[in-house]
Order: C-alpha cells, then structure tokens, then sequence
C-alpha cells in the first residue's frame, strides 16, 4: 500500500494489531472456501466419459434410488439390502460375463424433484447402464422421461396403476413389483366375496400412492356394483385420527380399508381398537410389512393385508431368499426386498442376452427376457409389469398366515 | 497498478463464467449449476428483504411456489407462451407478497417469522388439497419447457439465460443499494421508529421490500416449472425455506453478492459432499447441516463479507465510509 | 355416543395438548433469559426421545437408568447449547436474526443426525406409559390408560417447577433476572449462573416433553419437525412469552381445538385452522390470550 497517500491517525498502528490477527483467521476461512471452489471446478471439468462393455473388467455401474426419508422411510433400507444381496451374490460367482455390479445408492426422500435430480446425475455423471427406484410413485412419475429421454433402462418397485405402459408409454420404464390394480382388485373381491361386506369404509393418505390408489378402489366397487359408505382422509404424519374413526363408527361400516403408508396405518389400528370399532381391517401391501406391525403392535392383530412376500411361503425359492437374506443382513426380509433382488439377476440375465451394456439393446432384450424369481415366472407383459404375485394374509401377532396365494 | 490487478482479476473471471459450460461434457454439474442460479436469484431477493431491510422470512418457497404453479397453469391451461407465464407467475407472487408485508408493520423477528412460517405451510397445504388446480400430491406433469424455434432448451442454453438474468438481479440490486430507497431500508432495518421519526414511511418500505423479494422468489419458481418440467408440492416445504435463509446468511446478508456466494456455495456443498464412500449417503446431510452451522457461527457476517473485504483490501481500496453493522447485537430489542 | 365421542376428545384433546405446553415451557424460559428464539427447542424433544429408546429398549437399561441418563444428557446439551453457540454467536457480532438462522440450521443438524445413525424409520416407544391397549373405562367410554399417565407425569412436573420457582431462593433467582438483568445483578444475583440454568431448564423441559410424546409421536423424526414445533410455539405466545401456566393453558386449548376442528370442520384442514389461530393471536392478542402482563409494559 502506498503509505505516503494515507493519512495516518492515531489509533492506526494498535489497529494494525488486531487487523493482522483477524485477518489471518478470516484468510484462512476464505481459503479453505477458495479450495472447495477451486476442488469444484476441477471435478467440474474431469467430466466422468465412456461407457464400459461386458467381458472386460470394468464394472458394471448401476444406480438404485431408493427412500430412506420421508414417507416411504420404511422401504428404503429393504430396497437397498434386497439389491446389494443381489448384486454381492453375482459378483461373488463370476459376475455379468467376468464384470462385476457396481452398485450406487441414493437417498430420494420419497420425492419428486430429489429423485429428479438423483437421476440426472445417474445418467450423466454415473454413467449409469440402468437405473432401480425410484420406489414411490408419485417420484417416478416425475422422473421415468428423463430415463426414457437418456434411454436407460428404469426398473421399478413403484406399484400405482398410473404406470403402466398405456399411460406413460414409456418404452424404458419397467416394473418389477405387482400392480396397485391387481392388488386393489384382489382386495375387493376378497372384501366382497368373502367378507360378504356390503358397507365399506376406506381411510386414505394424502399422497399419490394413497390418491391413486383409492381411484382404483372406487372403481372395483363400482364394478361389483357397491357403494362405498365413507371415506376419510388423513394426512402423512398425522398421529391422531380420532374424528376421523369416529365418523367411521358413525357411518356403520362393516369393513375397513386402509389405503395409507405404514405409520399412518398404525395410528389408524390403535385408534380403531380404542374406538372399538369391531368390523375385519383390511390393508394394501403397506398394512403388510414389519414397520406397520411393529408400531401398531397388538392393535395389529387380525389385520388383513394384501401382501407381496411372505416369509411363510412354502415355495423353495422364498425360502432360500428368506435364509440367504438372514445370513447376511442378521433380519428377515421384508417386501420389497424380493422386488429388488429378483430385478438385479433380471438386469443380470437381460444384460447377457443382449450381449451389451448399451441401454437400447438391454431394453430389447428385458421386453423378451424370462426369469423365475422369488416372485415366481417374471416375463414383461403388455403394460411392462414383470409380476403379478401377492398374498392375502392375516397377521396373528407374531406371523402372517396365509389365507389365499395369488396367482 | 492496483487497480489493474482488479480489472484483470475480474476479466478472468467473467471470461470464466462465460466459458464454463463449454469446459466439460457433463450435463449433470451443467444442470446442478443452472439449479444455482435459480437459487441465487430467489437468496437475493432474500438477502434483500433480510439483510437490507432486516425483516425476517421463514416462508420465501411460498412464493416460489406461487410463480411456479401460476406460471405452469397459464401455459398449460391457457395456452400462453412461456413469457407471459413467467410475468403472470411473478406478478401473482408480487401481490401476495403485498399482502404478506401486512404482519410486518407491528411484528418483530420471532412472531414475524411465526407468521412467514404459517405462509408457506399454508400454501403447502393448499398445494396437496386444492387437487382440482394444483394436481394435488401428483402434481402437474408435461409442463412446457422453453424452446429455441422447434427445440428445447438444453442446460447450456438455460446456463446463458439464468446467467444474464442474475447480472440483471444484481444490477437491480446494486442500483436499489445505493439509491434512496436503499438507504430507506437500511434505516428501517436498524430502527424503524427512529426512521419514521426521519419521514420514512417504514410500511412502505417493507412492503416494497416484500414484494421485491416475492418477485424474485416467484420468477425463481417459475423457471424451475419450465426447466424441470413437471411440479410437485414437496419441495415447497419449511426446510427449503430455511435451507434458503441459511444460502443468504451464508452469503452474507449485507453484501449484495451475498445472495450469488451463499446461493452457489450452498447448492454446489451437498453435490460434493456425495462422495461414492458405501454408506456415506447417510452422512452427507449431516456433515453438510454442520458446515453451514460452523459458518453461521463463527462468520455471522457472512463468507461473502470476507470475500469481498479481503478482495478490496487486496486491491489496495480504501474502506468505504459505510459500514453498516447490526446495532441490535448485543441490547435485544 | 355423542358423549363418549365428546369425552375422548377432551382427554384426548388436554394430555397432548399438556405436551405441546411442555415445549412452550422451553420457548419461554430461553425467551425470559436471553431474549432470543431457539428454533432447535424441539430437538431436544426428539433427542431425549431417541436417547431414552437406545438406553431402554436398545441396551436394555433398567427403566430409572434410562430415564436419568436421557434427562441428564439433555440438561448437559442445554449447556452446550450456550457456550458452543449462543455466547459465540454474541462474541462474533451476531444479533437476534442470526441467532435464528443458527438455531434453525442446528435443528436441521439433528434430523440429518438422528436419521444417519438410526434412519429414517420410526420406532415404536417402548410401553412405559402404559400398553397401547389398555385402557381406563369410565362408564361406557374406553379411554387409553396412556393419556392419564402423561398428563399425570406434566401435572407433576408442573407442580415442581412451581415449587422450583416460587418456592427456592433459586427460583427466585431465575424470577428476578428475568425481570431486569441489570437490576438483579445489581442486587448480588449470580446472572451467569442464572442464564446457564435456564438453558438447562429449558432443554430437560422439553426433552421430557418429548419422552412423552414419543408413545403418540413414535419413535421418529416426526418428533423434531414440521408441525409440533410450531405449536409448542403457539402454546407459549398464547402463554404470552411470559407465564409458565399460561403457556401450559395455551396448549391444552391448541390440543382441544385441533380435536374439535377436526371432528366438526375438516380433517385434513386441521393444521391450517392451528397455524390460523396461531397467526390470529400473534397479531390481535400478542400478550397471550388471557393478556397476560409482559415486562415490556
């Protein structure tokens, strides 16, 4: 500095003190905040490029979106665990034709934007071969273009019925978990022909898994030609829902219908039993899963669900899912655990049918493929659905038991 | 000699930003720097309403959501082109910010922000229940994105827009800063009784800064509708709105690139922070929520603050006569 | 049957609203100390919920371990919480505002923390209160035994603050300096100490609050976000930011009125009409309901 310009006063050197000490604090600061900046735009500018072919030893990268937040929380870690099973087993036995999986997770918080963003960095800077998740459905309403547009194949445990493939028509969008519609269906010929109820009441979520869900359910009523009594509405995160039981009560249901997440499932059963609200409970696959009877508790016991894996079934390939998944990760598997496990060694099968990491000729190939998962016989069909496999089962407080198998 | 070293230093710069899109191929770190400069745009109106004018907001993803939807339904339900969305999306969120100026006239900083609070939650809310406009939870899809002739806009495209109308955001603020009505805020910021006592009509200021900043958090909502393409209530929640406070006092509430620093550094954090390290995804959050507390902190002034007080002291510039600290500090109210 | 519907509501209703005074109670004595919001004052709810799970359903701690240990961790929090941020934050020039954006970020800090080492699941809380099913028979009304033995656990806890405070030279103490600090100072009172206890107080207040709340809430991050903050913040203004029992008062009449909203208005709408309410009395009533006498007067 140019001290001949500066007109000294008198408390400048004492300044110059405390100035100096100051400033070497806040310099340091600001170069640490100048090294993230300068880190940024180096990793900005060594773009990840290049694709990786089979039969050499470069991985085979695959991304899973999964929900560890938000309302699909209880899903996230069964995904995750079901897929790196999955992909731990293959790669211990020789992997994709000598490559290996490499096995990318994300957290998509159960929305839309998040997963938005989670698959544009798989497709451009994973340089992902094919994507699993999101797993809630209202997230991969918002995100399969971006798949199809980048043509990488999508593989989904998202079940509602507005993805199917007269709706979306999207040629890379795939699912590996059955039906809200065939499950909705099931549950109300369940309700109607064996319940014998005439008076259903359902209570619903507020999101588009629970909105689109409930349309399917009107519509199956409509078909039998019943009326729904009452319908009540509760939202994710809500913990009290003595008005809307109460009106339940009030409306004389002879049956109740849970279209909700499993939080909100337990808050409903425990409100059910201390309203002693006395008629069968009836849940979709959420009402099915360890989270709902772990929170609900006794309250749980005798609730019907629509589920998609059961630990009780006899089937050998369950079985040896149910043992393989123990051995492992220490718990039981629970639903959709199976979904992913059985959509990795189909991507594994796919993969060595077409010869080729490249997403058009994969997505050729997973429209003909065949395999026999956990889930049974899974081949695409016309609305791109690889299974329609559930369970109706009653939980009798410490297991599920099985009353019908579907198919 | 000093002064050269400015212009060279920020020549480059410009030349920099000019140049970045064409440096690298990858589209993802195009698209999270284009999600930036939205976010810049929606800080700097808040480093605008809290920093200069000193009034707390804890709702701003109320008016982004406000210019998103609005701008999303006049192209989709009306058939306007895009343009007039954006105008009609912040125009909406201009008034409304009018209105939501009313509470600030007699409240201060904990039950102004109780208020904000309720703003966004109420427009959430709105959002899920109002199916029949907004889509509700499914929200609306196959939003038109801006196109050049018959084509999309890739993200370099959107990079050159955005950026142009940063430089504009900041030219605006930069004029407002040294104009009578920013002095007239930043009077009302440090004592509004005092300031109406000078014959400043502290209501209007508020209100101004208000919708000013309610202006740009809608036109920030807006171009996310067109870019992304489709809206969904969930990101219009409470902790946005706080990740976005945090963006400007990151930044640097008195500075006006404080809504560029704060807006850039606290979009691109988390990005880096995604390390491929297996299970990590689980940590990324917390170590970035710490970064950002540690800022807040020790560095209340803001990382902008020291940059740009270390730039000018590199460059040899005598400090301004105003510098304005928060004479609240240390008396409470 | 309209009766019995009446009844469950208004127990309902009054035990969790209790709660929703608990986290007030924090609000107000933080406010009555340094004059600043703590917008992570619900954290300590969720902190003390998930401390208490892992020492007794986790470890298998024995029940009054577990309780003493969650409460004490807390309290010790409370006075971390002032040296490692509120007397930094004062050092480094920060006023109110930035004490907000702090405090703001550090609740977001505990959910991305809490969701990192336990995830993002809920869990349910261990049946201490009572088992979910059992329940009190008042002539034809089943209540759940969980809403009595809360609100017997606030209904204690109120009355030893209130012997805490009017009682103890402490209490006393911490009346004083809430009042006037320069004053109370002036007359010999240790303000340092008075100010750390109340962070302390402030902390354990809540987090038993939030042990709680946890067999309503669950085990979840539900417990330190969204909704119950705001109205443990409405219990305290309609409290007035000034008296204790105010603040209890404003949230059982929170918890009445969400119940009764719901039952004859709209389910879904039922924040909204809190978050109405809340912005209502802020601006018509901003001494509390009953006008309550702030120290502003």
């Amino acid at each position: 500095m140019s001290t001949c310009n500066r007109i000294l006063k008198p408390g400048d050197y004492i300044q110059k003190e405390v100035f100096v000490a100051r400033f070497c604090r806040k310099a340091f600061v600001g170069l640490v905040i100048l090294a993230l900046l300068g880190g940024s735009i180096l990793i900005w500018g060594c773009g990840k490029t290049g694709s990786s072919t089979p039969g050499s030893s470069t991985p085979i990268k695959i991304v899973l979106s999964a929900p560890f937040t938000g309302t699909g929380s209880a899903l996230g870690e069964w995904c995750e665990k079901g897929a790196r099973l999955a992909v731990d087993e293959i790669n211990a036995s020789g992997g994709v034709k000598g490559a290996s999986f490499d096995l990318i997770t994300y957290d998509d918080a159960s929305d839309a934007s998040t997963a938005a963003t989670i698959i544009r960095r798989a497709i451009s800077s994973d340089k992902a071969v094919a994507i699993f998740g999101p797993n809630m459905s209202g997230a991969v309403l918002g995100v399969n273009t971006l798949a199809q547009q980048a043509k990488v194949p999508m593989l989904v445990g998202a079940t509602a019925t507005s993805l199917r493939y007269d709706k979306t028509k999207n040629d890379y969008l795939f699912r590996i978990k059955t039906d809200d519609g065939v499950k909705g269906a099931e549950l109300v010929k369940y309700v109607v022909e064996v319940l014998k109820a005439k008076k259903p009441g359902i209570i619903v979520g507020s999101d588009s898994y629970c909105t689109s869900g409930l349309a399917d359910l009107k519509q199956d009523f409509d078909t039998y030609g019943i009326k729904i009594v009452d319908i009540e509405n509760m939202k994710e995160g809500d913990k009290d829902v003595t008005a809307q039981v109460t009106k339940l009560k009030k409306a004389g249901i002879d049956v109740l219908i849970g279209m909700t997440h499993e939080p909100e499932g337990a808050v409903v059963m425990l409100k059910v039993r201390e309203l002693k609200l006395t008629v069968p409970c009836i849940g979709e696959s959420a009402w099915g899963v360890p989270m709902f009877t772990d929170l609900a508790g006794d309250a749980a016991i005798g609730v019907i669900s629509l589920q998609v894996l059961n630990l009780a079934d006899p089937d050998p390939r369950v079985q040896k899912f149910v043992d393989a998944y123990k051995a492992k990760w220490g718990t039981e598997p629970s639903d959709p655990a199976n979904c992913y496990y059985d959509g990795v060694y189909l991507l594994k099968k796919a993969i060595e049918m077409a010869g080729s990491t490249d997403g058009v000729k994969i997505d050729e190939a997973l429209k003909t493929v065949e395999y026999t998962g956990v889930q049974g016989l899974m081949k695409c069909d016309a609305l791109h659905n690889f299974t329609n496999t559930c369970y109706i089962s009653q939980f009798n407080g410490k297991t599920w038991d099985i009353l019908s198998k579907i198919p | 000699m000093r002064r050269n070293l400015k212009r060279i230093v920020y020549g480059a710069f410009l030349v920099l930003i000019l140049l970045l899109p064409l440096l690298s191929r990858n589209e993802y770190n195009l698209f999270v720097t284009d999600t930036a400069f939205l976010n810049i745009i929606l800080v700097s109106g808040l480093v605008f309403l809290t920093g200069f004018a000193g009034q707390i907001s804890l709702g701003q993803v109320g008016f982004s959501a406000i210019g998103a939807y609005t701008s999303a339904l006049v192209t989709m339900r009306l058939g306007m082109p895009i343009p007039i969305g954006i105008v009609a999306g912040v125009a909406v969120s201009v008034i409304v910010g009018l209105f939501v100026a009313i509470p600030s006239f007699k409240l201060k900083t904990f039950f102004l922000s109780l208020v904000t609070i309720a703003f966004g939650e109420i427009i959430h809310l709105l959002l899920v229940n109002l199916t029949a406009l907004t889509g509700g939870s499914q929200g609306l899809f196959n939003i038109p994105p801006m196109k050049l002739g018959d084509t999309p806009f890739t993200n370099t495209l959107y990079y050159y827009l955005f950026l142009v109308i940063v430089a504009l955001v900041i030219l605006l603020m930069y004029r407002l800063k040294y104009s009578h009505i920013g002095r007239e805020m930043f009077a009302v910021n440090d004592d509004d009784v005092a300031a109406e006592a000078c014959a400043i009509n502290s209501r209007k200021t508020k209100t101004f800064a208000f919708g000013l900043s309610a202006g740009l958090a809608g036109l920030s909502g807006a171009l996310t509708a067109h870019m992304v393409g489709f809206l969904t209530p969930d990101p219009f929640t409470l902790s946005n709105s706080v990740n976005f406070v945090a963006m400007a006092v990151v930044g640097g509430l008195r500075e006006l690139g404080g809504g560029v620093v704060g807006g850039f550094v606290l979009t691109w954090l988390p990005e880096l922070l995604k390390l491929k390290i297996q299970g990590f995804e689980n940590y990324y959050l917390m170590v970035d929520s710490v970064i950002v507390l540690l800022v807040v902190v020790l560095l209340p002034s803001g990382l902008g603050a020291i940059l740009f007080k270390g730039l000018s002291r590199l460059w040899g510039e005598k400090q301004g006569a105003v510098t304005l600290h928060n004479s609240k500090s240390k008396e409470g109210e | 049957m309209v009766l019995s519907n009446l009844l469950q509501n208004i127990i309902g209703g009054v035990s969790v609203g209790a709660t929703y005074g608990l986290i007030g109670l924090g609000v107000v004595f933080l406010w009555q100390s340094i004059e600043r919001i703590n917008f992570a004052n619900i954290s300590s709810a969720m902190i003390a919920a998930y401390l208490f799970y892992t020492f007794y359903a986790q470890l298998h701690l024995p029940f009054f371990i577990s309780l003493v240990a969650s409460i004490a961790i807390i309290a010790v929090y409370g006075l971390l919480l002032r040296y490692l941020l509120f007397e930094p934050i004062n050092h480094h020039g920060g006023g109110e505002l930035e004490f907000v954006v702090a405090t703001v970020m550090l609740s977001t800090f505990w959910l991305s923390a809490i969701k990192a080492f336990y995830g993002g699941v809920p869990r349910p809380f261990p049946p201490v209160f009572g088992e979910a099913t059992s329940f009190v028979r008042i002539g034809s009304v089943s209540i759940p035994f969980v809403y009595f033995s809360v609100f017997f656990v606030v209904l204690v806890l109120i009355c030893a603050l209130y012997l805490l405070l009017w009682k103890t030279m402490i209490g006393k103490m911490l009346r004083a300096t809430a009042q006037n600090k320069e004053t109370a100072s002036l007359m010999g009172i240790n303000v340092n100490m008075t100010t750390s206890l109340a962070f302390m107080l402030a902390t354990t207040i809540v987090g038993i609050g939030g042990i709680l709340l946890a067999p309503t809430y669950f085990v979840s991050l539900d417990l330190g976000a969204g909704p119950i903050g705001v109205k443990g913040f409405a219990s305290a203004i309609m409290g007035g930011m000034i008296n204790p029992f105010g603040t209890i008062v404003g949230g059982i009449t929170i918890g009445l009125v969400e119940n009764f909203s719901a039952l004859f208005i709209s389910s879904v709408y039922k924040d909204v009409i809190s978050f109405v309410i809340l912005v209502v009395v802020i601006i018509w009533k901003p001494r509390g309901i009953f006008n309550w006498t702030t120290k502003e007067d």
